[in-house]
């Protein structure tokens, strides 16, 4: 299991979301709209190899649509390992951030 | 309909996308990219379109590029194996292509480390931006080719900081030249300079003490400072401070000085030099100067501003402050003093911008030349990799591999030359530095900027040196090479190739005619008749306050058997005196200068002067003793009719009135960079004489021994010290000398490698052609005829590359000869000797080959396949 950089995580969580609807345009659309950061193509489509690489997504070409003229579009999924890494992240935080909220205030307080 | 208007993303840019994906990639991207684009071009119009467009594309590239190569990871050992196995296998090949990189580079960053450091002069102090100094415009009194002086009056400084208020320190200097050491043991004096300051001056400017108080060191007159290495000089290892030093200056007294403190050693690239620096307040009282008036301009101001100034308006209130005066004041940064300035009396002699740029010139087009050789090279070399690039991509290796292996081969091979060049250039910087009298050096360790330059410089060469070869190399298509025989030339490919020889050749011819010209006009200097005689000439300073023994001492001399003639008179080339003249006859107001020469009788004589109308100054005639001869240029230039017999005078001090007895043919009492100005003789008391010595004294030394005695007996106490009047005027061309030099050296390397190229690209094109050249000699050919066909093409482009450079160089070299007002005659001769110089090289170099292929048994070339 190798460690996910926050932008990884950011985009496998946004592929996820996004289901069917995961190329790379739309996956930029969504991510700079929740990060209000803008990211460029070459970072994503970077990210994106990466991922492929590490062997938590996989990608498929889907089939011809009159948006582009007719060419087909590459798509985005995650595989069963790219769940697992997310469920252990998500196991991490939970961890981390339980009593958050009480020792916070206990923090202010004193 | 503007370009613009169409909603899709610039061509350029998604040209270049699709070049650094891999093909199935590709679309995806490029196409993600375009969408994205048409959206934000039909929301927000197409400027806010491309501006986002550009902001993105100047960050995926760059992201594309590193993760492409980083990617190739698994590749990488097979490809350093394979770059190895070629550089073995190949090794003359790969041997030719370093050597020309190691060349190109070695002399790229050495010219590189020269202009560095001439940029770099008078910028260590810390307030260097804000540092100017200050010089006067005196219109009309011209010397040297310039009216601007770097002498201001004393008073100018301390009056400065006190009317302008952006001025926060003002700092007057004065070199003295003519002190004399003695030292305390022994009594031998020896000449010191001395640098006298205002007691700012360590707060201006950068030069740190190492013992005593900055503060107070230069406060107390006659206090001296020394550097480090003057105190090893003539202290040795013991300590100076504290020590009293006794100095006799100009006017013959002595002074006592003590030593306040020690000075770290001044950096090479300072205009501001010194052994020893005092106070100036020690000046103005040893030479009982008044430093509060504007009479008598000899100091060099120096002022600094506050942090915010205004330079405009700086100059726009100095304006004002002049004319309230009546003196031109103007002023010019610090640090553009080496380079820009030049005004008269400098302290030091300055370099020129003009070599700055001719050197840069140099160092690219050498780097070029290299970096176009290893092109051709390995274009032409790429044939024996045909089949290696087709087995890849049959493999499976896409194009983007194969580029990245060959960019990566020739990265590989730039850097081996590239170490070699560093190691080259740390070792010829000592002679390198000794030749141009530098002190650079080469901190590698130290220096960040210089680490950054020298791997842009890494980069760069290998980008340019190797795209080209790698992006023709990964276009070989796999069933073509690995047919029986595969010829790698296509039509665009030999052009290019060929339209770089010619290149290659058009710059080292230019640089060829360049050395021709620059050598002829040296020569010309040197032969020119100067119109005066200068060989076996010693002249000696004597010392002001002894003239009366001046005349009995050229007595004594001249009794020696070895010297022929002696002469109390300023030397030809040290015409220091300009004045205004007055004539009889003179009808207008405008101020007319004239250099004035102190002669004894026999001047004319001693220096074999042609006399054109009068007569020579003679001493039967008493009236002689205020009489005038004029130069030819004076009695034109004035338009003074019949001047035999006419009244002249100079207006100024000694201005005695007197007749005009003799005109006397021009000569050049300055450099050849000037024209001849009017000159006047006049007979008065010179300092220096002159010694003719007989040619046939083969025993020097022996004869200037008698004179060092006589001159101790005259004049004790004082430093002798003589030079050689033709040492002298060959000094005044020094730095021609010098530049000259270093450029043939710098062409003969532009020939060589040219030359290395060449036979490069000749043993290739053999080989190549073995088995054509084997079959035309079973079919009948003659060996000259095989050789020539061999030549044909290479001369060809030899010739074109003449055609260009011919034009060319004569363009440039006007322009560089019209800096000097007497040129030599550039004649066609100067081109066709290059021209036929050039051809015959390279028909040396391609000849040798030539003909050894074109005698070889053609069994041998058709045995094999």
């Amino acid at each position: 299991m190798r460690a996910l950089t926050k932008l990884e995580e950011n985009v496998l969580l946004t592929i996820l979301k996004l289901k069917d609807d995961a190329y790379i345009v739309s996956i930029k659309d969504q991510l700079e709209r929740f990060t209000d950061k803008n990211l460029s193509f070459g970072a994503l489509y970077v990210s994106l190899n990466r991922l492929i690489k590490y062997g938590y997504l996989e990608s498929g070409v889907g089939e011809s649509s009159s948006v582009r003229g007719g060419r087909a579009k590459k798509y985005y999924r995650l595989t069963k390992d790219g769940i697992s890494a997310l469920k252990n992240i998500r196991r991490l935080q939970r961890l981390m951030w339980e009593d958050f909220d009480s020792r916070a205030d206990e923090w202010i307080k004193t | 309909m503007k370009r613009k208007n169409k909603a899709r993303p610039p061509r350029v840019g998604q040209w270049i996308l699709k070049k650094i994906l891999p093909s199935e990639e590709r679309q995806y991207l490029v196409e993600g990219i375009e969408e994205r684009y048409v959206r934000e071009f039909k929301d927000r119009g197409w400027i806010s379109a491309l501006f986002w467009y550009l902001k993105d594309i100047l960050c995926t590239i760059p992201l594309l590029i590193i993760d492409n190569f980083t990617g190739s990871g698994i590749m990488f050992k097979n490809y350093l194996k394979i770059a190895f196995r070629n550089i073995k296998k190949y090794k003359g090949y790969s041997f030719i292509n370093i050597a020309g990189l190691v060349i190109g580079l070695t002399a790229f960053i050495l010219i590189f480390l020269y202009i560095r450091y001439e940029l770099s002069y008078d910028r260590f102090h810390k307030n260097a931006d804000r540092i100017y100094r200050v010089y006067m415009h005196q219109k009309g009194n011209l010397w040297h080719g310039t009216d601007l002086w770097n002498v201001t009056p004393p008073i100018l400084a301390p009056t400065l900081k006190n009317d302008f208020p952006e001025i926060v320190t003002s700092v007057r200097l004065y070199k003295d030249r003519s002190g004399k050491i003695i030292n305390i043991e022994d009594n031998t004096p020896r000449r010191v300079q001395i640098l006298y300051a205002d007691p700012e001056f360590l707060e201006m400017f950068n030069f740190p003490m190492i013992k005593g108080n900055s503060e107070t060191a230069l406060s107390d007159p006659y206090s001296l400072l020394i550097t480090e290495k003057a105190s090893v000089k003539y202290f040795g290892n013991e300590k100076s401070i504290g020590r009293i030093i006794n100095i006799k200056s100009g006017n013959g007294q002595n002074y006592s000085y003590k030593i306040t403190g020690i000075m770290k050693d001044i950096p090479g690239n300072s205009h501001i030099n010194f052994e020893f620096l005092s106070s100036i307040q020690t000046l103005f009282t040893i030479g009982n100067i008044d430093p509060f008036t504007y009479r008598g301009n000899f100091t060099k101001t120096y002022i600094q501003f506050h942090a915010n100034y205004d330079v405009k308006a700086f100059e726009k209130k100095l304006q004002e402050f002049n004319t309230r005066v009546g003196r031109v004041f103007r002023i010019q940064p610090m640090t553009e003093i080496h380079l820009y300035g030049n005004l008269n009396v400098e302290l030091e002699s300055n370099s020129d911008i003009k070599y700055i740029y001719i050197f840069s010139a140099i160092a690219v087009f050498i780097l070029l030349i290299a970096c176009l050789n290893y092109l051709n090279l390995s274009t032409a070399h790429a044939s024996k990799r045909t089949r290696e690039v087709g087995l890849r991509k049959v493999i499976g290796a896409d194009k983007s591999s194969i580029i990245k292996q060959f960019l990566g081969e020739s990265f590989f091979l730039t850097a081996i030359a590239f170490l070699i060049s560093i190691f080259l250039v740390k070792t010829l910087l000592p002679v390198f530095n000794a030749f141009i009298e530098r002190k650079i050096s080469f901190g590698i360790h130290n220096d960040l900027n210089l680490i950054l330059s020298l791997i842009l410089l890494l980069v760069v060469t290998a980008l340019i040196a190797g795209s080209y070869p790698a992006f023709y190399v990964s276009s070989f298509q796999p069933v073509k090479t690995l047919k029986e025989y595969y010829r790698s030339g296509s039509k665009r490919g030999l052009t290019l190739r060929n339209s770089l020889v010619v290149i290659q050749f058009v710059i080292t011819i230019v640089m060829i005619i360049s050395t021709i010209t620059v050598f002829r006009q040296m020569q010309f200097i040197r032969n020119k008749k100067l119109g005066f005689e200068y060989g076996h000439i010693i002249n000696i300073p004597l010392a002001r306050n002894f003239s009366d023994k001046f005349d009995e001492f050229k007595n004594e001399c001249t009794s020696h058997s070895y010297i022929t003639e002696a002469t109390l008179s300023n030397t030809p080339i040290n015409v220091k005196d300009y004045d205004s003249a007055e004539w009889e006859g003179k009808e207008d107001e405008t101020t007319r200068m004239i250099y004035k020469a102190s002669v004894d009788y026999n001047f004319i004589d001693f220096y074999n002067i042609d006399i054109i109308e009068g007569r020579k100054f003679s001493r039967n005639m008493a009236t002689d003793n205020t009489a005038y001869i004029l130069n030819e240029t004076a009695v034109r230039d004035f338009g003074i009719k019949n001047p035999i017999g006419k009244i002249f005078r100079m207006k100024s001090r000694q201005g005695t009135k007197g007749t005009i007895i003799g005109i006397i043919k021009d000569f050049h009492f300055h450099s050849l960079h000037l024209k001849i100005a009017p000159l006047a003789l006049k007979i008065e008391p010179a300092h220096t004489l002159s010694l003719k010595i007989h040619p046939k004294d083969f025993n020097l030394q022996d004869t200037m021994t008698f004179i060092e005695n006589k001159y101790k007996q005259f004049f004790p106490g004082h430093v002798f010290e003589y030079t050689f009047l033709d040492e002298n005027i060959e000094r005044m061309y020094i730095q021609e000398k010098k530049g000259s030099q270093i450029f043939n050296n710098f062409t003969f390397l532009a020939i060589f490698i040219a030359c290395l190229g060449l036979y490069g690209l000749v043993l290739n094109m053999i080989e190549q052609r073995t088995k054509e050249i084997g079959i035309r000699k079973v079919l009948g050919a003659s060996v000259s005829g095989v050789s020539f066909l061999l030549m044909k093409s290479f001369l060809r482009q030899v010739i074109i590359a003449n055609l260009i450079a011919i034009p060319l160089g004569w363009f440039i070299m006007q322009r560089w000869l019209e800096n000097f007002a007497y040129r030599a005659q550039i004649g066609p001769l100067v081109f066709a000797a290059s021209a036929f110089l050039v051809v015959g090289i390279a028909l040396l170099t391609v000849s040798y080959r030539a003909i050894r292929a074109a005698t070889a048994n053609p069994v041998d070339s058709l045995r094999y396949e």
